[in-house]
């Protein structure tokens, strides 16, 4: 399934075992076994932290910059730690279902675990903003998914908006960190292609959504599919692109890895 | 003047609504998006804005093809509206929130101007993109090989290529398939002007400045060593003066989002929104 350019069975197949570990996760939270269910969760997290340092190690310097796939169950099960440590242990654990369906998701339908071998992706600042953006992404996919939860069982879901608000934090970093290595590579801060700007969109749906939130009069089911709305465009713009087999025409991979 | 002093008032609160700039921003968010769409299916028209400023682009190229590129015309104006609404915006913000600090704690009046700060910081980041892009100096094409010299055009500056080396992937890499090409490309560039020599080193995303002026590899050869001819760098010369307004923007963006995040975790887990103290008081 894996065309790799380096070996990388062991970040690869350490996945897989995470991803066992946060499905023995999910199988005890639906059988009301909380404490079973925290455990393998936090191993799988822990399991997941090695395959994904152990992913970068090997293709260092070079950014492994469509690795989202694999990224957002890490990103996700980490949420869902900090909500567990916080004495959010409901909100924390009613994330494991998505948790197993983007591990899933990376398992059978990822493009591949291997890097765009261009030398613009060989900087400190592709790593950080790719490490943002996928940070970002995780916390705005959690944001929403929390929000639409408490809609429908119907609750306050203050936790939810913290959640996107530092979501928004990351993205905005991820721009920044983004600009400057667009000036370092390309000697411009703008990259004048659909990446770019699809980016630049979606960021400019979170700061309405930021300033709906502060405004008085808007109920919590109108956020919540307003939070559902920009995860669908997360989806569509930079998590399809990097799926195999489902992605769109046009959409995808050679094109995005022609752009760095 | 009664009537001007009243024209002034009605229009400055029109444009610090926030119903005006949240319309503003999702308009921003529907043209970017569909342009995203159209970029996708034109890559190279809007390629060409990385080597000219926006006027010559517009000339040569928007205005010609303005059935794909009218999206970037609408954005550039409703940024400029948008730009206007925030600073009006935040201006008002900050004149009550200064209102409200008398007797609070300072640290804690200073976190409630986060979203302003933050403000002040696009505000900056929006002035720094218009200014590199309108007024910025920008020379492609200088072609250098090791030995090569050039001037920089309207200064006294001249450049030479002490060094460059073009290093290739062995066959014992630990990336198969990858034997032969490229892994780095790096020069000395010696700088000489009035003041005598100065000798920097270049490479891929690590561009060299010196008293204003920017220089990045844009380009090189030969980018497999299977050919054996001498290397040359393809060299991009520019003049940015909107690159300090950015940093500057970066910086104070980045301390206003860490003052919010500090004002949003103080206010405990569990509290409302009111916690957090920059609602708007508007109604849609």
């Amino acid at each position: 399934m894996y065309e790799t350019l380096i070996s990388l069975s062991f970040p690869i197949n350490s996945f897989y075992i995470a991803t066992l570990f946060y499905v023995a996760s999910l199988a005890f939270f639906f059988s009301s076994r909380e404490g079973l269910a925290k455990s393998f969760l936090v191993l799988g997290f822990i399991v997941h932290i090695i395959s994904e340092t152990g992913g970068r190690y090997l293709i260092w310097p070079y950014c492994n910059m469509f690795a989202e796939p694999f990224f957002m169950p890490l990103c996700l099960a980490g949420i869902s730690f900090i909500l567990i440590i916080f004495k959010r242990d409901k909100h924390g654990l009613s994330m494991v279902p998505i948790i197993v369906l983007f591990s899933c998701l990376a398992i059978f339908f990822s493009e591949g675990y291997y890097p765009p071998f261009t030398l613009m992706s060989k900087s400190m600042y592709a790593h950080l903003f790719h490490l943002f953006v996928f940070i970002a992404h995780g916390l705005l996919v959690a944001g929403a998914y929390l929000a639409i939860r408490s809609v429908f069982v119907k609750e306050r879901y203050d936790i939810s908006y913290r959640v996107v608000i530092w979501g928004f934090a990351f993205l905005c970093l991820a721009g920044l960190f983004g600009m400057v290595w667009s000036y370092m590579g390309r000697s411009d801060v703008v990259s004048w292609n659909h990446y770019y700007f699809h980016s630049i969109a979606i960021w400019f749906y979170y700061v309405g959504f930021l300033h709906l939130h502060l405004t008085r009069g808007w109920d919590q089911k109108r956020k919540a599919w307003i939070l559902l709305g920009g995860v669908l465009l997360i989806f569509y713009f930079d998590y399809l692109p990097q799926i195999g087999g489902i992605h769109l025409p046009g959409v995808l991979d050679a094109r995005l890895y022609r752009l760095f | 003047m009664p009537g001007f002093t009243d024209f002034f008032r009605k229009s400055w609160n029109f444009l610090g609504s926030t119903g005006l700039s949240l319309w503003l921003n999702y308009a921003l968010f529907a043209d970017i998006l569909i342009g995203s769409i159209i970029m996708r299916h034109h890559p190279t028209l809007f390629y060409t804005l990385k080597d000219m400023t926006l006027q010559q682009w517009m000339t040569l190229y928007g205005a010609s093809a303005f059935h794909v590129t009218w999206w970037l015309f609408g954005a550039l104006i409703l940024l400029a509206l948008f730009a206007l609404t925030t600073a009006v915006c935040s201006v008002d913000k900050l004149i009550a929130t200064i209102g409200t600090l008398c007797g609070s704690e300072l640290w804690r009046g200073l976190l409630k101007l986060s979203p302003s700060i933050i403000h002040l910081g696009f505000l900056l980041l929006l002035l720094g993109q218009l200014t590199s892009h309108t007024l910025g100096i920008n020379m492609h094409g200088n072609i250098l090989a090791a030995g090569g010299t050039i001037g920089v055009p309207g200064s006294e500056i001249r450049i030479t290529l002490k060094e460059l080396k073009v290093d290739f992937f062995g066959k014992d890499t630990r990336f198969p398939g990858m034997s032969g090409s490229v892994r780095d490309c790096t020069g000395v560039l010696s700088i000489i002007d009035a003041q005598g020599h100065h000798d920097r080193v270049i490479s891929i995303n690590r561009p060299v400045w010196y008293k204003g002026w920017s220089f990045f590899i844009e380009d090189f050869y030969p980018k497999s060593n299977k050919v054996k001819r001498p290397p040359f760098i393809n060299m991009v010369i520019r003049r940015d003066i909107g690159v300090r307004f950015m940093v500057a923007g970066a910086i104070v963006f980045g301390m206003g989002l860490v003052m919010y995040l500090f004002l949003v975790t103080q206010s405990r887990i569990g509290r409302g929104r009111a916690a957090v103290g920059v609602s708007i008081n508007s109604r849609f």
